[in-house]
């Protein structure tokens, strides 16, 4: 059973463990005459400690100095910014230590426990020297990651404003509509993606030639599943935006030039609000607790922005289907009974053909007889 | 001095010492032993990453070991229990991480004249071991995915029960493996593969329990011992130098006369075995 360490050699090492940092390596001075060792003394001395031929003393501890040991030492011998050194006849029935130095053992010397000497502190670093955990370098790390999510997302976002902002509108359109819909679908359907690729795959085995297709249908599975999240994501980052800057403009007035660039302004504030939370989490990644309460925080408010994103891009078909447009239609539906026979173009006006023009019969006008 | 300096200054300070604290990654431990009595101890060696080299020494010292390692993944291990007579070296990792710096290292020597029962778990670790003449009761070593290399360029002047080898993903090589004086040998090559020279001083015969998978394997043993193979094989190719079928073993011409003898027994899947009689 491996020996109990001394509490002398405890305080030794956890003051090393507090000094270590600081302290540099010095070379050894000569021991003064007045702290030679007393006989069954357990001496703590400063520059240096030399315990003399027949002495025999208990653990002994020195700070920055180093150790002779001529005599006997009942117990550990620990020195820190110094070398150890067990001379002929010497001898330490415990253990030889030595933290930034060295322990040597001459010929004719005595060591009973281990010898060990390091640069430093063994182990991870106590809390007294270092009060976190992590150092300024994953901080660091930590907020590049999430400046680089900030930026790709404005980037994505840019674009979609770009080549697909109608979608964009269908999509919010749906979330504005009903947010608990949207949410309750999303959830849904992040739990069906997988059946749904994998009924894919089973649907394009049984038709046998369809095989060769299981690949390319589980990548375009789950790009379509990406696609739309991003793009719900996106829809919710605008209406959060938006909102958050005031004013809500339509679809048709949001095309325009000025309006497109108050639109990325908004997607761009709506993503950062999102971010914002795991930028925080981020700047604190050297204090555990926080980092780990921002971070949980920010995942749920992102789960569930994307969630409903997801299940709002789902019940607009990613947009294509306008939440207002259906609604009108319903509407104009239900106050206009129409016969299929009927047209609102008055009777006596013949519609234009859509495909090219009728040719007309030329009138026959009946031959004369003279 | 304003709240808000104040804590701009704390902060600070926070930060520049705990950059003073991380600014340490790898650091340097030695630890060793002295030797008092050669009393036979059991020595299990752990290694998880980096460089190892194993040396045996005539020092008054039952052991010595001098490691560079990242205090933040891995701690050092260096425990003897003198009842049970146990010696306990090499690194533990902390928490499962592996340690992103890849020059660690381990230098171990180990007495000559003690008795050992050796047990080396490697991980994925670049290893050469001179076990030459150290005094080696029991052999065990589990390269793992460590490109390991031993040898025995001196006789062990104890006669050994058992040399166990497992190689997982990495390749292992052994020279001079007589000069281990251990007349029973188990080698488990995983899909590393292995190259075994049975060079050095024949004292006795051995007996070689070899199972080979996806590794190739190269067998080298000297041309004046006999050697007989009895191998199961299945989608190996067994390539055999100058071995004759006879029943259902091969073996060499000189099988009936030598003076000294290698069996070897074991299976092969998927692997390649090739014997090489020179």
């Amino acid at each position: 059973m491996r020996r109990c360490m001394s509490r002398p050699l405890r305080l030794a090492l956890a003051l090393a463990a507090a000094l270590a940092p600081r302290l540099h390596a010095q070379q050894p001075s000569a021991a003064p005459a007045d702290t030679a060792a007393r006989p069954t003394a357990s001496p703590v001395a400063v520059a240096g400690l030399v315990v003399p031929k027949d002495a025999r003393v208990d653990d002994v501890v020195v700070l920055r100095g180093p150790i002779d040991v001529y005599g006997t030492v009942n117990g550990d011998a620990v020195v820190v910014s110094g070398d150890l050194t067990i001379h002929s006849g010497g001898r330490v029935t415990g253990d030889a230590v030595s933290v930034l130095g060295h322990v040597r053992l001459l010929d004719g010397g005595a060591v009973g426990g281990t010898l060990r000497s390091m640069a430093g502190t063994e182990g991870r670093h106590t809390e007294a020297v270092s009060p976190v955990r992590a150092g300024p370098e994953s901080t660091m790390h930590a907020l590049k990651l999430v400046l680089g999510w900030l930026t790709v997302l404005i980037i994505i976002g840019l674009g979609v404003l770009v080549t697909a902002s109608p979608y964009l509108d269908g999509v919010a359109e749906a979330f504005e509509v009903s947010f608990a819909r949207a949410l309750g679908v999303g959830i849904v359907g992040q739990m069906l993606v997988l059946p749904a690729i994998l009924l894919a795959c089973v649907a394009l085995a049984l038709t046998v030639v369809g095989v060769l297709a299981i690949p390319l249908a589980i990548v375009a599975g789950i790009i379509a599943a990406v696609g739309l999240l991003t793009l719900g994501f996106l829809a919710v980052a605008f209406i959060t935006g938006r909102s958050l800057l005031g004013g809500e403009r339509g679809p048709t007035r949001r095309r325009a030039t000025s309006a497109r660039g108050e639109a990325l302004v908004a997607l761009s504030v709506g993503i950062g609000v999102y971010l914002s939370v795991w930028l925080g989490s981020a700047a604190l990644t050297s204090v555990p607790a926080l980092a780990v309460v921002l971070r949980t925080i920010a995942l749920a408010t992102t789960w569930v922005a994307a969630t409903a994103g997801f299940g709002a891009a789902l019940i607009s078909r990613a947009g294509t289907r306008s939440e207002s447009a259906r609604a009108a239609r319903q509407a104009a539906g239900r106050t206009t009974e129409r016969s299929p026979y009927q047209s609102g173009v008055p009777g006596w006006q013949t519609p234009t053909p859509v495909h090219g023009v009728v040719a007309a019969r030329r009138p026959i006008v009946p031959p004369t007889h003279d | 001095m304003s709240p808000r300096l104040t804590a701009l200054t704390g902060l600070a300070s926070l930060g520049l010492l705990a950059s003073a604290a991380h600014a340490q990654e790898l650091r340097t431990f030695e630890a060793s032993r002295q030797l008092h009595d050669s009393v036979a101890t059991t020595v299990c060696v752990r290694y998880g990453a980096g460089h190892l080299s194993m040396r045996p020494t005539d020092g008054q010292q039952l052991y010595r070991m001098e490691l560079h390692y990242d205090p933040e993944r891995v701690q050092p291990i260096h425990t003897f229990d003198p009842v049970a007579r146990r010696l306990e070296l090499g690194v533990r990792n902390d928490g499962g991480h592996i340690s992103h710096l890849h020059d660690g290292s381990m230098a171990l020597e180990l007495a000559r004249g003690v008795p050992l029962d050796l047990t080396l778990e490697l991980g994925a670790t670049k290893a050469e071991l001179d076990l030459s003449g150290l005094t080696l009761d029991k052999l065990r070593l589990d390269a793992g995915a460590s490109e390991s290399e031993a040898r025995f360029d001196v006789p062990n002047p104890h006669p050994m029960r058992r040399l166990d080898i497992q190689v997982g993903a990495a390749r292992f090589r052994g020279a001079d493996l007589a000069n281990a004086n251990a007349p029973l040998v188990s080698v488990d090559a995983g899909v590393g593969g292995v190259d075994l020279d049975f060079g050095g001083h024949w004292t006795q015969d051995i007996d070689l329990d070899l199972q080979v998978a996806l590794g190739g394997s190269t067998i080298r043993v000297p041309s004046d011992v006999g050697v007989r193979v009895e191998l199961e094989r299945a989608f190996a190719s067994f390539d055999r130098d100058g071995l004759r079928k006879r029943g259902n073993a091969w073996v060499s011409d000189n099988w009936d006369e030598a003076a000294h003898h290698l069996v070897v027994r074991g299976s092969a899947a998927f692997g390649r075995l090739t014997i090489r009689h020179e």
